[in-house]
């Protein structure tokens, strides 16, 4: 009998992934040894998988694998690092906050693993079903998150939604990728970019499944209009899992969509008009609607909303030459800048689960000057403000769509900028007017690590140009 | 690129013919002659014993998700059956982590006590 040829796996370029799902696989087993009152054994463990993947980045080895099925290059290993950096500083967070909240259990971190595998596969995908993979493995993993703080009705509810939604949404892509294997005959990326059909009721077939496909992904990037989910979910989810569900599948969802633009090459521009209207859409129902918010959560929530307008602008703005700098530059400050900013609002909640309001800010300057800080840089640099880390996004965004040529974008996301920074100014004053009675919240090493990491990272590559050269030497 | 799909949508037609015409067929010649047991509710052969939209332990939906788990096992046990001597040794080396994998989740719902009934 003749043998069957398997393909064949370099092992290196999946390097990352292998560390992050066998250290998932094994954390399950050893968290059932450990007594509930030491969860934190399992977070450091978490910890220390995902520092182990960080580190392994570049030894990994560049190329594609597993039967075209996955790739790994220089910007790659930028991406990745991005995800596995939130996921270790999000570990941190939840340790200390579960803790506090009397919420802790050893799936969380289990969970974080497995979600942010499924992120690296989706950043490492080079053909649709591994995109598919990546997203519901990413996806199924956060349902559970959100839905992890037991006895909190808002929890359950935010990860029902978030189930019902994001099964709705990867019906979507499955049709299109069915659609888009229908018309081309293959599900590899970079197959498809040669088979893309000129003519006739393929053609539309195509462009169909495409779309669809996009829809799918705008789901779990919060695209407006498919971002009525997002503010329930982001409110009733544990604070802790908020950060890391509004920056990693962020990230990771934004590299799904800029592999698929890569894909379509110079027939990008059949689809461009449509994205470009849903970009400003996104900026300006993003920005404007979270003027009228009082909960802190859903304010950020609707400000992500809006950012993930920028970096669909900063996509579409470098299918010309410019490379993918400035959505990737993008995509990292918007990780430090979230990071930080639910960061705080995690340690003001302390032990309470009450959701803050803006209110809660007043006099903050008077009982906790260091976490004002911390806070007043991160909304500072969500407003776009220099020298923070998010001016130089906002800046390279905007540079890049006017070179391409959309003057009148960059204008008006100049504009939704503007109107954004009207809700971080007035959070920023509250905290620093009047005064509370309030007590004065105490910090963790953990936390305190972290926020300390993070808000040393917005002002760090914010003023250092260089490290936008190193990600521009590797993104293009 | 599409032609390939013509034998597709002609089977889809010819299972949608059969479908309709059996039915048909069934209806307009066969003999209507309603009784109570046949115009009760289908339940393999037993009386039905009241409303299906009765409350039942929660247990039985983890026994139906373990069922799946292990269902899913199976499927991919057939297949790997028939082509166990071609895919050789690395065959083995893959299937073996695919157990590895579900045995780590079964001990989990065992210590977890969801194989206890009470």
């Amino acid at each position: 009998m003749a043998q069957i040829a398997l393909p064949s796996i370099d092992y290196m370029v999946i390097l990352q992934i292998l560390i992050i799902f066998g250290s998932a696989t094994a954390l399950l087993l050893i968290d059932l040894f450990i007594p509930a009152n030491q969860k934190k054994i399992t977070a450091l463990l978490a910890l220390g998988a995902t520092i182990g993947a960080l580190v392994a980045g570049p030894y990994s080895n560049s190329g594609v694998t597993m039967a075209n099925a996955v790739a790994f290059g220089s910007s790659t290993l930028i991406v990745n690092s991005i995800i596995l950096f939130a996921t270790a500083i999000s570990i941190l967070f939840a340790s200390d906050a579960m803790h506090k909240q009397g919420i802790e259990r050893g799936e969380t971190y289990v969970l974080m693993l497995l979600a942010t595998g499924g992120m690296l596969l989706l950043a490492q995908g080079a053909s649709l079903i591994t995109l598919f993979l990546g997203l519901e493995l990413l996806s199924i993993a956060l349902y559970i998150l959100t839905a992890i703080a037991y006895p909190r009705i808002a929890s359950e509810e935010a990860g029902l939604k978030y189930l019902i939604i994001g099964a709705f949404g990867a019906g979507f892509l499955v049709f299109g990728i069915a659609l888009t294997f229908g018309a081309t005959g293959s599900l590899v990326l970079s197959e498809i970019a040669t088979r893309i059909p000129v003519t006739g009721i393929e053609r539309s077939l195509f462009f169909t499944g495409i779309g669809l496909m996009l829809v799918g992904f705008g789901y779990k990037v919060s695209l407006v209009p498919f971002h009525m989910w997002t503010p329930d979910v982001y409110q009733g989810a544990p604070t802790s899992i908020t950060s890391f569900m509004a920056v990693g599948s962020k990230v990771a969802g934004f590299i799904a969509i800029i592999a698929l633009v890569q894909m379509l090459g110079a027939e990008a521009q059949v689809i461009t008009p449509v994205l470009m209207g849903i970009a400003v859409l996104t900026m300006l129902v993003g920005s404007i609607v979270a003027i009228n918010q009082t909960s802190l959560k859903r304010m950020l929530a609707y400000s992500s909303i809006s950012h993930a307008g920028f970096v669909l602008l900063g996509v579409l703005g470098s299918t010309q030459a410019t490379g993918l700098r400035a959505p990737i530059f993008y995509l990292a400050a918007y990780t430090l800048t979230n990071l930080a900013a639910f960061g705080v609002i995690m340690v003001l909640e302390g032990s309470e689960e009450r959701d803050l309001t803006l209110a809660d800010l007043t006099g903050l300057w008077t009982r906790n000057p260091w976490l004002t800080g911390i806070m007043a840089l991160a909304l500072l640099s969500l407003a776009g403000v220099p020298p923070t880390v998010g001016f130089l996004g906002k800046f390279l965004v905007i540079s890049a769509v006017w070179q391409s040529g959309y003057m009148w974008m960059a204008i008006i996301a100049a504009f939704a900028s503007a109107f954004a920074a009207f809700f971080y100014v007035r959070a920023l004053l509250s905290m620093f007017s009047g005064t509370t009675d309030r007590p004065r919240m105490t910090l963790d090493a953990r936390s305190s690590l972290a926020l300390l990491i993070v808000a040393v990272g917005i002002i760090a590559v914010g003023l250092m140009p260089w490290s936008i050269n190193a990600i521009a030497l590797a993104g293009s | 690129m599409l032609d390939a799909y013509v034998p597709l949508l002609a089977m889809v037609g010819i299972a949608v013919f059969i479908a309709v015409f059996v039915l048909s067929v069934s209806r307009i010649l066969g003999p209507q002659k309603a009784t109570v047991r046949k115009l009760a509710p289908y339940e393999s052969g037993m009386e039905p014993i009241g409303d299906a939209m009765a409350r039942f332990p929660i247990k039985f939906n983890l026994v139906a998700m373990l069922f799946i788990l292990f269902d899913v096992e199976v499927i991919f046990f057939f297949p790997y059956a028939l082509v166990y001597r071609q895919l050789g040794i690395p065959g083995l080396i893959e299937m073996g982590s695919f157990v590895l994998v579900l045995l780590v989740g079964l001990t989990y719902v065992w210590k977890k006590g969801a194989l206890t009934w009470d």
